[in-house]
């Protein structure tokens, strides 16, 4: 066993005392920045793909009681416009006017309730998603926007098979009435 | 700021699991200024200690999760950051040349030195000692002096025998004892 010289002896005995330097609090903020934009990745991913799972669940879900979405889905021309990157307040605004204008259709061929309360569902989920948009770090709005781009597109797509299958079953109801 | 007991270490490194920002913020306070000062003993620039520290502190963030509790949370943060700066030493080609030089590989041997009166005034003395030694000399010191590991410790550390630790150790307060005495 070593024996504890003086000097040893001396620096164990004060210790603490050869530790008075104090480091700049600027370190602490540049761990800080670091860290947190790693943690907040970290939980915004768990939490966006929660929440990704939740909002597909909630599309899936909807299209499948409805019984239109998942039959014959072809990429419409306005979800290929979306991916050239057009800026999404542009390809919001075409597609809200498109869905109002599908809605507008829809009350006009008397489709049941329950059709407009599921498609609040959706609405409902992309809120949900807009509000995710507003929390994630600055950089990673892509993965939101693309799911907020096919909610619209998924929305629009069922809007128009409704709108398809309603649209022949009126006309031969008008038929048989005349 | 005051060590936190070890139930408090507890639920703040639990709570840092979580990305709690605030005991984040309380766990490098009831480090970062021992660690700091670690940092300016082996680098002995203070730029160089706090670059340091604060990519020692990131490490420790963001795997906090690989901590199991085997140790004490502050021997694993005091390991990260002494591997941090023993990093920072190899990048700047300060690595240990004079420590793996055969010329050191002297037995370690029990020397009588002529008793010094230490008293606190000479604590900044020792600690200019200390950082005027060369890297070798100073690492090893460091090690076992101020961190309190012993030699096989610091051979499994620097990747030495216990004999070169030993007796750069030796030859270290060997050097210090002549600073005080000027």
């Amino acid at each position: 066993m070593n024996k504890i010289d003086d000097l040893e002896k001396f620096v164990q005995q004060e210790r603490e005392f050869f530790d008075m330097k104090i480091p700049n609090e600027k370190i602490w903020e540049n761990i800080s920045k670091q860290v947190n934009a790693h943690t907040m990745r970290t939980v915004w991913y768990r939490s966006n793909l929660f929440r990704s799972i939740a909002a597909g669940f909630t599309l899936l879900v909807i299209g499948g009681s409805i019984g239109f979405l998942l039959a014959n889905k072809k990429e419409s021309p306005l979800w290929n416009i979306a991916i050239t990157a057009k800026p999404f307040t542009d390809f919001e605004m075409v597609s809200q006017k498109s869905i109002n204008e599908k809605l507008f259709q829809l009350r006009e061929l008397n489709a049941e309730e329950s059709i407009f309360s599921d498609l609040q569902q959706i609405d409902r989920s992309m809120e949900e998603l807009k509000k995710e948009l507003e929390r994630i770090p600055s950089g990673q709005e892509k993965i939101i926007l693309e799911q907020l781009k096919r909610g619209y597109q998924t929305k629009i797509d069922i809007l128009d098979k409704i709108i398809h299958r309603l649209e022949p079953k009126t006309q031969k109801q008008d038929e048989k009435a005349i | 700021m005051e060590q936190p007991n070890t139930e408090d270490i507890h639920s703040l490194v639990k709570k840092c699991l979580q990305g709690n920002h605030k005991a984040q913020y309380d766990l490098y306070h009831a480090f970062s200024k021992a660690m700091y000062n670690t940092c300016l003993r082996f680098l002995s620039d203070s730029r160089d200690a706090e670059e340091t520290l604060q990519n020692a502190f990131i490490l420790i963030f963001k795997n906090i999760e690989s901590f199991r509790g085997d140790a004490t949370i502050g021997a694993w943060i005091k390991k990260i950051v002494i591997y941090q700066c023993i990093n920072k030493l190899k990048e700047k080609n300060l690595a240990f040349q004079d420590l793996n030089s055969h010329h050191y590989e002297i037995p370690y041997e029990e020397i009588n030195y002529e008793q010094l009166e230490y008293n606190q005034s000479m604590i900044p003395m020792i600690t200019e000692a200390v950082a005027a030694l060369p890297t070798g000399y100073k690492t090893v010191c460091n090690l076992y002096l101020f961190e309190g590991y012993d030699h096989e410790e610091i051979a499994n550390i620097l990747n030495i025998s216990v004999a070169t630790s030993k007796s750069q150790y030796s030859r270290a307060k060997q050097k210090i004892r002549e600073t005080l005495r000027k």
